[in-house]
């Protein structure tokens, strides 16, 4: 087994890890990335593919019993294959409470602390609105819908440089032009000495000193090595390696993270009973449509995968964004079955009335996508020891009003729009439709929420574990709270912020103070 | 990743849904079936069975045995050691129904009758039935053998360069959009 020191160990290399990695390595920290995924080279490893072989390699999964996450694993974690679509979370998500009218988020944590990581990590993206002249034609479509029945519709933010819509951002950009993390913040802190090792996946946590003494401000070198991480080579000879660093930051994502720490509590017994808990998800519902006669087409394969436009327009009031969606023809048929009858038209799941409903999709199909506002209610536990976890949701009473509701009213926007609504039955893992509510998202986040205490949370506001000083949570585990837009940039803005406070504590200015001391 | 499913759970879903037709096919149902060995002795009858299978399922769709049943012999995906059972159960269905004892014989909707025949059948039947549905679906909708080919019946053209202005958008994209209520795309 081969031991290494470091001054900061970070588990995994999406929109969690990157900033600490970066900025750390910037603060001249000895800095090591682990990820379990494998190595990506936009330049040379992305595909325009629907192969599952290809897709399944870096995109991964997790089946409940009420609710499925998915997520990646490989170098830059979700930012090679999200849509890009970077928006700030509105103020109203920061403001959610639970049931007993305690705010999610800890307090002094809001849109308007973030308000300037955000612009950092815009700035570090490219993060720009669409211009009206690339909005595609779905988008425009959309758009035209919500115009009909008086609603408001908002250009949205990507993270991009030089699209040139081939339709394919979620398979990985093969020209370059997603602003994924392989593009900037991996690179340069590569470049500022920060060691990135891939394939190697982080099994357990324990202290090797007494953490609790040891100082939680100044020079980092003044701190002990004093947490040890055992990870294991996911290839070949599945080579242990153990790490001994004096801070680790934990960015395996929510479900990588709270599945790491859950393994480790028997070497740190006192974390936080909330590991794993508190998964609030964007409760997504999708309603579909075929266009009426009068408007025109859409098309749902060329230009990039989210069509450009997002409503707010029922944020305030129903808590929810609305967009519209543009699958490729492996997502119309691999998790659901498309049906219905249109007046004297019957389309079926497979068979020649599925091939006609296949050829009319591309310009004639309107699927509309709410993300909203959802409680943090869905569950982490872990099957056996390095089994896969399992998730589980308990669906009350409102939640499924919530889906209900919105249902309702994706399908109102549709009919009165003129639309011809489709059946649309997602498929169970065993291919049979669900027969009962069912949400499924990518936009898992809070198993390991940052909260005011350890009775409420896993981290406190600076990200820092309750009870395990130098021991961080920067990923999606510690956002608290549904955001109602895409998590990437939260959760990258959230970093930035955690990532500053740490090199403030340690970093040049704390060795500065010492000095002068 | 906003998608009706997200292209990542949907992908999710057809690897999951393989491994369910394994879980419900399993080799004792096999046995009390006994279904002859001749689909897994002869490739090319197996081949040229689950192509009609593929031609029912997908109308219109073209190509060689070999391409179009290319899918069921993938050894990546967990339908592969069941294809025998599953082309000899097609043939057994269609001696039953039509009196043919060659699936590839039948008419399309001949097919697709006996195709119904199985999704009518046993909960395990119907499984592998629906399984290999999507298998032949994904394997023609999305092009998944060919990036570059994609699939012409539906209109997807596979890998590109980009496409032109002109059908990327509507050169007067300004008039179909509403009142915006951010400034810049960001809700406050």
């Amino acid at each position: 087994m081969r031991t290494v020191e470091t001054d900061v160990l970070i588990v995994g290399s999406g929109f969690g890890a990157a900033a600490p990695a970066l900025r750390l390595s910037r603060a001249g920290f000895r800095v090591t990335v682990v990820e379990k995924g494998p190595h990506i080279d936009p330049e040379k490893d992305f595909r325009q593919t629907q192969d599952p072989r290809y897709l399944r390699r870096y995109l991964k999964g997790i089946a409940g019993d009420r609710l499925n996450l998915t997520y990646a694993e490989g170098l830059g974690g979700g930012s090679g294959f999200y849509e890009m679509v970077s928006l700030r979370a509105p103020g109203k998500a920061f403001a959610q409470t639970d049931a007993r009218g305690r705010r999610l988020w800890p307090d002094g944590l809001d849109r308007a602390t973030l308000d300037p990581y955000y612009d950092l990590a815009e700035e570090m993206l490219h993060v720009e609105q669409i211009p009206v002249e690339e909005i595609p034609k779905s988008g425009l479509v959309f758009a035209q819908l919500m115009k009909r029945r008086g609603y408001s519709c908002d250009r949205a933010r990507y993270a991009v440089k030089g699209c040139v819509g081939s339709g394919f951002c979620v398979t990985g950009c093969v020209f370059g032009a997603k602003q994924s993390l392989l593009l900037n913040y991996i690179p340069q802190a590569k470049d500022a000495g920060a060691v990135v090792e891939t394939d190697l996946e982080a099994i357990s946590i324990r202290t090797i000193a007494e953490v609790r003494t040891a100082p939680s401000e100044g020079p980092l070198q003044a701190i002990p090595h004093r947490y040890e991480v055992g990870c294991r080579r996911t290839t070949g000879d599945r080579e242990e390696v153990r790490f001994r660093a004096r801070l680790v930051i934990l960015a395996g994502g929510t479900v990588g993270t709270a599945a790491l720490l859950l393994r480790s509590k028997p070497t740190l017994p006192l974390l936080s009973s909330h590991v794993g808990r508190n998964i609030a998800f964007n409760g997504s519902v999708k309603a579909v449509g075929m266009l009426p006669d009068d408007m025109p087409d859409g098309d749902l394969f060329t230009g990039r995968t989210h069509p450009g436009m997002i409503s707010y327009e029922f944020l305030e009031s129903h808590g929810i964004t609305i967009s519209a969606v543009k699958p490729l023809p492996l997502q119309l048929v691999a998790g659901a079955r498309l049906s219905a009858v249109d007046g004297d038209r019957r389309y079926d799941y497979w068979g020649a009335p599925n091939v006609e409903l296949m050829k009319r999709a591309r310009t004639r199909m309107m699927i509309l996508y709410a993300i909203g506002l959802t409680p943090p209610g869905a569950e982490l536990d872990l099957r056996d020891g390095d089994g896969p976890p399992r998730v589980h949701l308990e669906v009350g009473s409102q939640l499924s009003a919530y889906h209900q509701n919105t249902k309702h009213l994706l399908e109102s926007i549709l009919v009165r729009g003129g639309c011809r609504l489709l059946r649309a039955e997602l498929l169970d893992p065993e291919g049979a439709p669900y027969d009962d509510l069912h949400f499924f998202t990518s936009h898992q986040v809070g198993s390991c929420r940052m909260a005011n205490s350890r009775d409420e949370g896993v981290a406190g506001p600076s990200g820092e574990v309750f009870k395990y000083p130098g021991l961080y949570v920067t990923d999606g585990a510690a956002i608290p709270s549904s955001l109602a837009v895409n998590s990437s940039l939260t959760i990258l803005a959230n970093a930035e912020r955690i990532a500053a406070g740490i090199a403030a504590r340690h970093g040049p200015a704390a060795i500065a103070m010492s000095e002068a001391r | 990743m906003n998608a009706m499913m997200t292209r990542r759970e949907m992908l999710q879903s057809l690897g999951l849904l393989a491994a369910g037709a394994i879980a419900g096919c399993t080799p004792i149902r096999m046995a009390l079936h006994k279904y002859p060995g001749e689909f897994d002795r002869d490739g090319a009858l197996a081949e040229q069975t689950l192509a009609a299978f593929v031609e029912a399922v997908v109308p219109g769709t073209t190509g060689e045995p070999r391409d179009l049943a290319r899918v069921y012999f993938d050894d990546y995906y967990p339908f592969a050691p069941y294809r025998g059972f599953f082309a000899a159960d097609l043939c057994r269905r269609a001696e039953e129904r039509f009196g043919k004892s060659q699936f590839q014989t039948l008419g399309g909707a001949e097919r697709a009758r006996v195709i119904r025949d199985g999704l009518d059948a046993d909960p395990i039947t119907r499984q592998l039935y629906e399984g290999a549905i999507i298998l032949a679906q994904v394997s023609q909708y999305a092009g998944i053998y060919n990036d570059a080919q994609g699939c012409a019946l539906i209109g997807f053209g596979g890998e590109n360069q980009g496409f032109p202005a002109d059908v990327l958008t509507y050169p007067s994209a300004g008039n179909f959009l509403p009142a915006g209520i951010t400034a810049d795309g960001n809700h406050p």
